[in-house]
C-alpha cells in the first residue's frame, strides 16, 4: 500500500473509527487512541486486507483494540461517559446517552448495525459471533433503549420509533 | 430509530487538531527513515482480544531452563495444536504454540429459533438452560488420538464462551484453548472458574 492509498483511507475512515470506538469505549480520549492504534496496524500489517474490504477490517480492528482497553480498564465501566457532544437537537442528546448506557456488549452492535449499515451476518462476522447472537444483542438493546428514554423529557418521541 | 442514529452519530467527529496530528505522525512513519519519524504515543501491549483463542501454556521453571521443541502433538479438536516442549534433558515439561481464532470450529452454535446447541464429536445436542454466566456445561469425549478432551461452555446464550482441555495418557490436564464472547474475557466468566474447580484444573 502506497503512502497516498494509506492516508486516503485514514481521511475516509478515522471518523468511522473514532465513532465506533467511542461506542465501544464510552470514552473520547480512548476513541482517539484506538484511532492511532488501527491505523498503526494497518499501516504495520503483513497482509493489508483486500481492496474494497478496508473498512470492515478497520470496524473488527476497532472492536478487538476496545476490547482490549475495557479489559485492562475495567473499571472505566463504572465511570460516567467523558463525552460533551453538543448535539443539535435535544432527542438527539437523549439517543446517545441512552446507548452509551447500554451494557458493553450490545453498544457495538447497535451501532454497526444502525450507523454502519452492516447486515446480521456482517456485523457477526466482525464481532467473530453468530447471527443469531447478534439478533438476540439487538432486541436486548432495543428494549432497553425503549424503557431507558421512556423516562426521558424526550425520550418517548423516540422511543416509539424502536 | 435509523435515521435518529445516523443523524446523532453523524455530529461525532474525531477533533481536528487531533486528527491532524495523527496523520502527521502516520505520514511521517509511511515515509521517513527511523530518525526522521514522529514520536508516536507509546501504548501499552496489551493481550489479544476476548475473542481470540489461546493456547495455554503449561510450563514449570521454563526461565531457568533451556528448552527445545519436542516431537508430539496434541490437536484440539476445536481447531489448532499444540507442540511438547523438553529440558535439555528430553523431559518434557509443557506444551506451547498458538491457536487461530479464525480456525477454530466452536463446539457450541447458537440456532435461529434461540436455543443453543452442543455440537462437539458430532453432537447435536440442546443444551438451552444447561448454562449460564454462573454454571458452566461440561462435556467429555476421547478423541480420534484415543485422549480425553473436556469440553466446557458457560455464559447467556447471546454472549456464550467455551473452552476446550485435553488431557495426556497419564490423565494429567496438558493442553487448553478457550473463547470467550465478554469484553472482560476470563474475569467476566464466572462459569469458567466454576469449572476449573469442579475438574481440579490448573489453569
Amino acid at each position: 500500500m502506497t503512502e497516498t492509498e494509506f492516508l486516503s483511507l485514514f481521511d475516509r475512515y478515522h471518523d468511522m473509527v473514532y465513532r465506533l470506538a467511542l461506542s465501544c469505549t464510552r470514552s473520547t480520549q480512548d476513541a482517539e487512541d484506538i484511532v492511532q492504534t488501527v491505523f498503526l496496524k494497518l499501516l504495520d500489517v503483513r497482509t493489508p486486507p483486500t481492496p474494497g474490504k478496508e473498512r470492515a477490517w478497520l470496524a473488527q480492528v476497532t472492536v478487538n483494540a476496545s476490547r482490549d482497553l475495557l479489559r485492562a480498564n475495567r473499571r472505566r465501566q463504572w465511570e460516567p461517559l467523558d463525552a460533551d457532544i453538543p448535539f443539535s437537537a435535544p432527542e438527539e442528546g437523549a439517543l446517545f446517552d441512552a446507548v452509551m448506557a447500554l451494557p458493553d456488549k450490545y453498544r457495538a452492535v447497535v451501532h454497526l448495525h444502525y450507523y454502519e449499515g452492516y447486515s446480521y451476518a456482517e456485523t457477526a462476522q466482525i464481532l467473530r459471533t453468530s447471527p443469531s447472537a447478534v439478533s438476540m444483542r439487538l432486541h436486548r438493546a432495543r428494549n432497553l433503549l425503549r424503557s431507558s428514554l421512556e423516562e426521558d423529557t424526550y425520550g418517548p418521541s423516540v422511543s416509539k420509533d424502536l | 430509530m435509523d435515521r435518529l442514529y445516523q443523524r446523532t452519530f453523524d455530529q461525532i467527529h474525531l477533533p481536528e487538531e487531533r486528527a491532524a496530528v495523527v496523520r502527521k505522525a502516520l505520514a511521517s512513519r509511511c515515509s521517513q527513515t527511523e530518525q526522521e519519524v514522529i514520536p508516536m504515543k507509546h501504548f501499552k501491549r496489551l493481550p489479544r482480544p476476548v475473542t481470540a483463542a489461546a493456547a495455554l501454556i503449561l510450563v514449570f521453571a521454563l526461565s531457568a531452563t533451556a528448552f527445545a521443541y519436542g516431537q508430539r502433538f496434541y490437536s484440539f479438536m476445536s481447531g489448532g495444536s499444540v507442540q511438547d516442549i523438553t529440558d535439555e534433558n528430553g523431559q518434557v515439561i509443557g506444551v506451547q504454540g498458538s491457536v487461530d481464532p479464525d480456525l477454530a470450529v466452536p463446539p457450541v452454535e447458537l440456532r435461529d429459533d434461540g436455543r443453543l446447541y452442543l455440537t462437539a464429536n458430532g453432537e447435536n445436542a440442546d443444551i438451552t438452560g444447561l448454562c449460564s454466566d454462573e454454571t458452566p456445561y461440561i462435556y467429555e469425549c476421547t478423541g480420534s488420538d484415543g485422549l480425553r478432551h473436556t469440553f466446557i461452555i458457560g455464559g447467556e446464550p447471546d454472549a456464550v464462551g467455551w473452552a476446550e482441555f485435553i488431557w495426556d495418557e497419564d490423565g494429567l490436564p496438558t493442553a487448553g484453548t478457550s473463547q470467550f464472547a465478554t469484553p472482560e474475557g476470563r474475569d467476566g466468566a464466572p462459569w469458567f472458574d466454576a469449572a476449573m474447580e469442579q475438574l481440579n484444573l490448573p489453569w
